[in-house]
């Protein structure tokens, strides 16, 4: 079976700026994040029929794909808020990969960090361009 | 470091740990649902039918995004594709070799299938007792005799909605033998030969 692989992508100033949103994440969402990328890593055909965990982003992020989780806040009393987290990157078929460019929070209509998109969009150029390199994440 | 060893670095913390495990039932379950599905060939519909569940339960039950999966809807979607289910209290080292060897094509055979394939040694495998298991639906039975790929129907006992069409089909190892024999409105024993 078909076991995917996810690097980091590390571009040439030294930053792996998955890595570092990584270790900001309180345990809950890194956990969270770990457990989908195990999911996924054993998970055959991401788009047919379609995984909720993975989408292939349109329009002005084309060629840009994001992986998908949450988690659910506990708030005493109440039922817990759900956060949705996403990694961006690039998702390879033919290598069996995905490149994980950046992460972010999706709060309604707003990213945190606000401008990821926007980020994710100018790794992936400097990435295909073949600038950078990427390190396989664990 | 391998995956395991940069694994279980990470569970030393402890609220990390909780996480992990709760987002591993989470999102593991409605994998195995998925997996399932795909090798057993059935859409939501006939699993949600075989289950006596709705189909939007089923969907709900699949999809890692739920989160809120009830232990009745487990016991029933496990009774939909005949296996069992085991909930159990394992360590955390279990847990991350399980979770590794995940696999999407992992057989997990059905009980009539395990019976076939003599799931313990010295038991004669029983003949398939073929009824609808729906709980509102009348106890019914198929009588008849059966061949390698056919059920050759003899009588339906009490059976408004089964067909001979809806039969379970097995490779027997014998030629000929009797499906099903008729005991009571609640039960039924499935006799070989």
């Amino acid at each position: 079976m078909v076991r995917w692989r996810f690097f980091d992508y590390v571009g040439t100033d030294g930053r792996n700026r998955s890595a570092e949103w990584y270790a900001a994440q309180g345990p809950e969402v890194r956990a969270a994040f770990d457990v989908t990328l195990q999911i996924l890593r054993a998970t055959e055909d991401w788009v047919q029929p379609p995984v909720v965990h993975f989408k292939n982003l349109h329009k002005a992020h084309k060629g840009l794909s994001e992986i998908r989780f949450y988690i659910d806040e506990p708030r005493p009393g109440k039922h817990p808020t759900r956060r949705r987290f996403r990694g961006i990157g690039i998702h390879r078929p033919s290598h069996g990969d995905f490149v994980l460019l950046v992460g972010y929070e999706e709060r309604g209509m707003n990213y945190i960090p606000a401008d990821a998109l926007e980020e994710a969009m100018r790794a992936k150029s400097r990435f295909e361009q073949g600038l950078g390199w990427i390190h396989e994440r664990s | 470091m391998n995956a395991l060893k940069e694994l279980w670095l990470r569970l030393r913390e402890k609220r990390y740990r909780e996480a992990f495990v709760a987002s591993q039932v989470k999102q593991a379950i409605p994998y195995q649902i998925r997996a399932l599905m795909k090798a057993q060939g059935l859409t939501q519909a006939q699993l949600a039918e075989r289950s006596a569940l709705s189909q939007g339960v089923i969907s709900r039950a699949a999809s890692p995004m739920y989160g809120n999966l009830s232990l009745n809807t487990l016991v029933r979607v496990a009774a939909g594709f005949d296996v069992a289910f085991v909930g159990r209290f394992v360590p955390f080292s279990e847990m991350t070799r399980w979770l590794d060897r995940l696999d999407e094509s992992a057989h997990v055979p059905t009980f009539e299938a395990e019976d076939h394939a003599r799931a313990f040694e010295g038991l004669e495998p029983a003949a398939t007792v073929t009824e609808n298991t729906r709980p509102s639906a009348k106890r019914e039975a198929l009588v008849g005799t059966q061949q390698p790929g056919k059920v050759e129907a003899l009588f339906r006992l009490t059976a408004p909605r089964l067909t001979a069409q809806a039969a379970t089909v097995h490779e027997f190892p014998r030629p000929r033998v009797k499906v099903a024999e008729h005991t009571s409105a609640a039960a039924m024993t499935a006799v070989s030969r």
